[in-house]
């Protein structure tokens, strides 16, 4: 193979790509949809946990005590009097009020109005929290008043919440995972969007319009063009992949200033150097995978309909992530699925060399393989011309 | 020199979701052509003139027979005759998105002509089709004769020594076709050796030193326009081929 042959065919392939603006829009401005993913889902939790110092407006018709004032406080509940429910519902029709609580002193019951919009359930749900812990601190006062220890009392059994690995788990780690899964899936998708654009408009669209007959003509190999469109496709995926995972771990390390819901996410500069492997070897494996599916279509529209398989099996390690599944070693040594899951790991700590190197070995055995079945398969004039 | 020896090419063709039926596009062609000879291939479509000149070309390979060109053949020295040839279809799609200047540079690169020479040999063909006005404008903006002349430019950048013309003027106006046959009769004039296909049966035979008539794949006529037209005692090569095939014509 002449390594001149392979520039200019890059050169020209990238030329091409780069003045058409759908896929240069594609290839930079994909990735920030996850940055966008990230803030949204920051904000939207923080907002539902109450953890963005918002308060809740709540109504009610009874003076509170202190320790209710207090319990109110630490729920985010800012309370207001008014002298019946007419009052409440008219406050809540206004806006004034998120939630209200009727109490009826003669049946001894408090009723909590509100409507099913999430920031109203929400604070209808702290509402509800504030009734339960004033109804354990008077529980707690009656024990006592019987002299009995409420320690004892309630400690009968003991419980914690660990991982699987013996970590401590909480419902921030959960989060932060799921985040993190829907980022990574949206890199790995981001590298196929634009390797399947590139595949298409360096192969199939070249067919469509003739272009490759007049290419084949020149004092060029087969081989040579093949690989020169594939390196090319490549690079156009690995641009698009580091763009989303730079965009993506920036995130992340801006909104964990701002938003609760990703305090406890840190990066250290290792499992940086090891995503940035793992996303080059994923470009150029989901490169190959383009080039492949769409190498047998005649038409732009034939190549486009079959890279839309490579973009849904993209989405399958988040799909199955929500599965359940437990993971073993077979998940990394199946493509996409297995970079996927590397990166969850990655960043959630658990670097595992022996898990790498079997992704790693795997996606080189794959590329491999998957070359030697594409020049082959451009040594068919059945390709080539569909004859 | 080009020698076709016996070439045949086998298609399969699909008839149906299941079957196929194999055809032969070419069936034992055989011819020789020399420098300064332009040679017409001549037939109706479907002959089996663009196989043939795909063959010649090296982008397809003959299932039986042999290509010599030079000596060598695609098998063996595909990269070297490729760099003797320049293929131009009536058809022949440019790319969009660069402009004239950026095709025949990277043709010329292909060719793996030196930098300073090709920057030379570009100046020397933009000037020659008088293609300064539009060099650097994306071909996609080109008009039909601009478009035209930037195609046949391309197959100037390698200076070859053999042109494959497969129907350059099909679909074009007077205008458009008098460019391409000036520049036949241009590169007939430097001793370069030329295969030519079209239906236009007046054109070839203005144009062409020596015909290889085809119909459905076979040779059926070869020598001058003159030897054609005495040997079927006809006055032009459209009546010729007629007489050859009993006046029958079936498209395939």
């Amino acid at each position: 193979m002449k390594k001149s042959n392979i520039i200019i065919t890059i050169k020209k392939e990238l030329r091409s790509i780069m003045r058409d603006k759908k896929t240069i829009f594609m290839i930079f401005c994909f990735p920030f949809i996850i940055a966008a993913f990230i803030f949204f889902f920051g904000f939207m939790e923080d907002s539902l946990m109450g953890t963005d110092n918002t308060k809740y407006q709540l109504g009610i018709n009874y003076e509170p005590n202190s320790t209710e004032k207090s319990i109110m406080s630490e729920l985010s509940l800012n309370p207001t009097q008014y002298k019946n429910l007419e009052e409440m519902k008219k406050a809540y029709d206004k806006g004034s009020i998120e939630t209200y609580i009727y109490y009826d002193s003669d049946k001894n019951l408090y009723t909590i109005y509100s409507s099913k919009n999430i920031m109203d359930s929400q604070a209808a749900s702290y509402a509800a929290e504030y009734l339960e812990a004033y109804n354990k601190y008077l529980g707690d006062l009656y024990i006592k008043g019987e002299d009995i220890d409420p320690e004892v009392a309630y400690g009968n059994i003991n419980y914690e919440l660990k991982t699987t690995d013996g970590k401590e788990l909480s419902t921030e780690g959960f989060m932060i995972e799921l985040v993190m899964n829907v980022s990574f899936t949206y890199i790995i998708m981001a590298i196929a969007l634009a390797a399947v654009n590139m595949a298409t408009s360096s192969i199939a669209a070249e067919k469509e319009n003739g272009t490759l007959e007049t290419i084949l003509t020149l004092p060029v190999t087969t081989k040579e063009l093949i690989v020169g469109k594939y390196l090319a496709t490549a690079i156009i995926g690995l641009i698009s992949s580091i763009i989303g995972f730079i965009i993506t771990i920036a995130s992340f390390a801006i909104a964990t200033n701002m938003f609760e819901v990703y305090k406890g996410f840190s990066i250290s500069l290792l499992a940086i150097i090891w995503g940035i492997i793992i996303c080059i070897i994923a470009a150029f494996l989901i490169a190959a995978i383009a080039i492949l599916l769409t190498s047998s279509a005649k038409t732009y529209k034939e190549a486009q309909a079959a890279g839309q398989i490579l973009q849904v099996v993209c989405i399958m390690p988040m799909l199955i992530s929500f599965l359940n599944i437990p993971i073993s070693a077979t998940y990394y040594i199946i493509p996409i699925l297995s970079h996927t899951t590397i990166l969850m790991d990655l960043y959630s700590g658990n670097i595992s060399y022996l898990n790498l190197f079997l992704t790693i070995l795997s996606t080189i055995i794959y590329i491999v393989i998957l070359l030697y079945i594409l020049i082959k398969k451009f040594k068919s004039e059945k390709v080539l011309f569909g004859a | 020199m080009i020698e076709v020896k016996n070439v045949s090419k086998k298609f399969q063709k699909k008839i149906n979701q299941k079957e196929s039926i194999s055809f032969l596009a070419d069936n034992d062609i055989s011819f020789t052509a020399k420098e300064g000879e332009i040679i017409g291939i001549i037939g109706p479509n479907g002959a089996g003139k663009t196989t043939l000149l795909r063959m010649i070309a090296g982008i397809m390979t003959p299932t039986s027979g042999q290509i010599i060109i030079d000596g060598k053949t695609h098998q063996k020295d595909s990269i070297e005759i490729k760099k003797n040839i320049s293929f131009l279809t009536g058809n022949t799609k440019l790319y969009k998105d660069i402009s004239p200047y950026e095709l025949l540079k990277m043709c010329g690169e292909y060719h793996g002509i030196p930098k300073e020479d090709l920057e030379k040999r570009i100046d020397t063909i933009i000037k020659r089709f008088s293609m300064e006005a539009f060099k650097h404008q994306k071909i996609e903006t080109l008009s039909t004769g601009q478009y035209q002349r930037t195609g046949i430019s391309r197959c100037l950048v390698s200076n070859p020594k053999y042109y494959i013309l497969d129907e350059p003027t099909s679909g074009l106006d007077v205008i458009s076709s008098k460019v391409i046959l000036d520049f036949i009769k241009e590169e007939k004039a430097k001793n370069k050796c030329i295969l030519y296909s079209t239906h236009y049966m007046e054109e070839a035979e203005n144009i062409c030193d020596r015909i290889v008539m085809i119909n459905k794949g076979q040779v059926i006529a070869t020598g001058t326009p003159k030897e054609i037209r005495i040997k079927t005692n006809t006055t032009n090569l459209r009546d010729s081929f007629f007489a050859l095939i009993g006046g029958q014509y079936e498209e395939k």
